[in-house]
């Protein structure tokens, strides 16, 4: 019954209700957008960290830490990978030797990171051999390869088949030096890695640094990310000399990014609950002040004061409602549309280059997140209706009727 | 007398006004903040990377910023730094020769960015002495101490006193190595410079680098950073282009200027919705502010009030109601960001991942409000938009409407 006619008091004064509804619909419109997309930004954060560099396991020795000192490393013999590879979480694994280098070309030299790659298994865990733009992968049948990023070869001079000298401490602490030949550019889109790294195989850094089974790292990439605690439990029994890592406690940014994904939707959200606040209660006190002579008679010919607090409240909560109600539908059609098309910020590659981030964009946004929406329309539908109800029911019928 | 009455008209009902006006007040006040701190942050990081380092404007022989190679050194040719110098709006022209080079101390290396410097030159540029937290400054300009970032001393784990190892390659290919001792440690606000630098006096490095007499860089001394664009505009067209070439700091870190652009999209996004929501806000208020006053409109024309006068009346009662807000929320706002402004918001209370990520984001873990007059004059300049574009509806209203049925409403 009250439902009824809180519905058809809406309709009283339609213009001034389709303005109401037309801004909650844009309101919601646009949280829905700029959630999904901030989601979605952040989604291809880190999984692009997780699949181009982290993994999602890490094994180091336990005093390797921040300073990569390269004297902390592992032990890690082809029987050791294989009893880790066993294990059912694991899809696969590979170790590597980390060493803080320098690379010259003629021309000139660079600071970089050397990175001793097992060419199969980091062809399987970071799939390295799909990001070569030039030349080939590093492989058994040509030996001293390097592959160097496509951005660091040109700022360097060089190219393929160029000589190169890496120069480094070996485990004694003696500089040592190597040449090498470029077999291949790579490009992974992220810039300070491509200009800061490059890749030889492991067994030919190992005869320069010194221990043969050498690694600083081992890398672990999961079947079901769903399994990364236990995964990460047996991993570390395996590996009992060595602090087993997973992708957040390595990279406190992607923790970061997956915990303030909530934070900044609730900030937006806020935000523009309360500029629809104001319209809101404008309008609602707007609907009580001109029927006050009406809702006098209510009340004089018997309708409990909360009762009619309950009406103001339903008029409110329907209105709100019928505007969030197109809101989240049209909210729901963009992100499903723009969940395929994705969004090109190319425009932009410099910057999403320099922080690792892929140029597409695309917006995601869970049911959890519409229920979200959904909810702060409700809780601000009452917080608006609080004030005109109130108004209402304070009314007196013998003056509200003669007003 | 319209200003007159229109001014009371919109006290006729206070409270719709009030409500009205503290909408329009929420989106000034959220917007004004917002912006300042954004542009505050994003200018403290560029001023940190370029007052502290790049300088507003460089110059070097053609090609060496695509291709950083002490081989693409120029002739340190005091003619041609004099030229540079001599260019209106150029306080100073600063040499330096910089290579890339690994450090080593004991068991520890790292790559680093050696910058071969004039002492007094590089710190009238740079101020690069006010950055030394331990040890002293060079004392003359060859003397053989190497300035270390901390960064790079704590990944060496290296103090004062200590002898640094550089290795490079020097000019034309030759092998450079040399021992300096530790003469100093810098502190920069920039967590990337705070990595990698390693300062030399520039005699001491051309030795170590066999680069006698040349120069990579040049950075300009600009003391007013709005002249820099046409600094370089005109050396640009003045200096043999095809032998150098002159890069304003926009152009030496795009990354940056654009990361900033993308960032401060993102924030024009909130406050387009918020400012269409406002928008709906008003309006709401303009179409009962119609509808209560219909009778009293037509009495007006029917008493031979012009249509326009009315229409103004109008207009100006929506705008007085946008700027009170505006007024109110740029009372609100301005001592909010005055006070972040002095004591800038401190991210470290956060905790070690939101100082970490801002490190690897090229930013230090502080965001300072900036005061910024064009700002707050912004905002004003909207809501005077959107209150006009608004009026246009009474104003068609008005025009339609016929006396004797209004009066009878």
């Amino acid at each position: 019954m009250l439902i009824t006619i809180a519905w058809r008091n809406i309709w009283r004064s339609r213009t001034r209700s389709l303005v109401v509804m037309a801004a909650i619909v844009i309101g919601i419109w646009a949280l829905a957008f700029m959630i999904s997309f901030s989601l979605g930004m952040a989604r291809s954060y880190v999984s692009s960290a997780i699949e181009n560099s982290l993994s999602h396991l890490q094994a180091h020795h336990p005093q390797f830490g921040a300073d990569a000192e390269a004297r902390y490393y592992l032990d890690v013999p082809i029987e050791l990978q294989e009893e880790v590879r066993k294990l059912p979480e694991v899809q696969n694994t590979t170790a590597r030797t980390l060493l803080t280098g320098m690379l010259t070309t003629g021309k000139s030299p660079r600071g970089i990171q050397i990175r001793g790659i097992d060419p199969a298994g980091e062809a399987a865990v970071t799939r390295l051999n799909e990001k070569i733009v030039a030349g080939a992968y590093l492989s058994d049948d040509n030996r001293r390869q390097i592959l160097i990023g496509e951005r660091l070869a040109q700022k360097m001079g060089a190219k393929i088949r160029s000589k190169v000298v890496l120069t480094f401490q070996d485990v004694h602490g003696n500089i040592t030096a190597g040449a090498f030949r470029v077999g291949g550019l790579f490009n992974t889109g992220n810039r300070p890695f491509d200009e800061g790294t490059v890749f030889v195989d492991r067994r030919e850094l190992n005869e320069l640094f010194g221990p043969a089974d050498a690694a600083h790292e081992m890398a672990i990439y999961l079947r079901d990310p769903e399994t990364l605690a236990d995964a990460q439990r047996r991993v570390q029994q395996e590996l009992a000399d060595a602090k087993v890592e997973n992708y957040r406690e390595l990279s406190p940014d992607v923790l970061l990014y997956e915990s303030q994904i909530q934070t900044s939707a609730t900030i937006f959200i806020v935000i523009i609950m309360l500029a629809l606040l104001f319209g809101i209660i404008n309008t609602m006190l707007m609907a009580v002040l001109e029927r006050y002579h009406e809702l006098g008679m209510l009340m004089a010919i018997g309708m409990n004061k909360g009762r009619v607090f309950a009406m103001i409240v339903l008029e409110t909560l329907l209105l709100s409602g019928a505007g969030s109600l197109p809101g989240l539908l049209l909210g729901w059609l963009t992100v499903t549309r723009l969940q395929h098309t994705g969004i090109d910020l190319s425009s932009f590659s410099q910057s999403m280059e320099q922080f690792g981030l892929s140029q597409m964009v695309y917006p995601s946004l869970n049911a959890d997140m519409y229920l979200q929406l959904a909810a702060a329309v409700v809780v601000t539908a009452l917080a608006g209706a609080i004030y005109p109800a109130w108004k209402a029911i304070r009314l007196r019928p013998v003056e509200a009727i003669g007003h | 007398m319209l200003i007159k009455l229109a001014w009371r008209n919109i006290w006729r009902n206070r409270r719709r006004t009030l409500i009205t006006s503290a909408a329009v007040m929420f989106a000034v006040f959220f917007s004004v903040f917002m912006e300042s701190i954004q542009r505050g942050a994003w200018d403290h990081m560029l001023d940190n990377v370029v007052n502290f380092y790049y300088g507003y404007a460089q110059v070097h022989q053609k090609g060496y910023w695509d291709e950083p190679s002490l081989d693409l050194a120029m002739p340190a040719d005091e003619a041609f730094v004099q030229r540079l110098r001599q260019t209106p709006g150029v306080q100073d022209a600063v040499p330096r020769v910089e290579t890339f080079a690994l450090a080593a101390y004991d068991q520890q290396t790292t790559g680093i960015m050696v910058v071969g410097a004039d002492p007094a030159a590089e710190n009238a540029l740079t101020r690069l002495q006010t950055h030394l937290t331990k040890g002293n400054y060079w004392a003359q300009s060859d003397s053989p101490q190497a300035l270390v970032a901390e960064g790079v001393a704590s990944r060496l784990q290296i103090g004062v006193g200590d002898t640094i190892v550089l290795l490079s390659q020097g000019y034309r290919g030759v092998n450079a190595a040399g021992k300096y001792p530790v003469g100093g440690l810098l502190r920069f606000g920039s967590p990337d410079l705070n990595k990698r630098m390693v300062y030399l006096t520039l005699p001491v490095a051309r030795q170590w680098l066999g680069a006698e007499g040349v120069v990579t860089t040049l950075a300009l001394k600009i003391p007013d950073k709005q002249t820099a664009p046409g600094v370089v505009a005109a050396l640009n067209s003045g200096l043999d282009t095809t032998q150098y070439e002159v890069m304003d700091w926009q152009q030496m870190i795009p990354e940056l200027v654009e990361a900033k652009a993308l960032d401060s999209a993102g924030n024009k996004l909130v406050m387009l919705v918020l400012y269409i929501i406002i928008t709906f806000g008003i309006l709401g208020a303009i179409l009962m502010m119609i509808k209560e006053r219909e009778r009293e409109f037509g009495v007006l024309i029917g008493i031979g009030m012009q249509r326009l006068r009315l229409a103004f009346t109008v207009w100006l009662e929506v705008v007085f109601m946008g700027l009170l807000g505006v007024g109110a929320g740029i009372v609100l706002g301005l001592p909010l960001v005055y006070y972040f402004h002095l004591n800038p918001i401190d991210l470290s209370v956060m905790g070690e991942e939101a100082v970490k990520t801002y490190e690897k984001f090229g930013m230090e873990p502080v965001l300072p409000a900036v005061v910024e007059p064009g700002i707050f004059i912004g905002q004003a300049l909207v809501i005077l938009i959107i209150t006009t574009i608004l009026a246009i509806y009474p104003l068609w209203r008005l025009a339609r409407m016929e006396p004797v049925q209004a009066m009878r409403a």
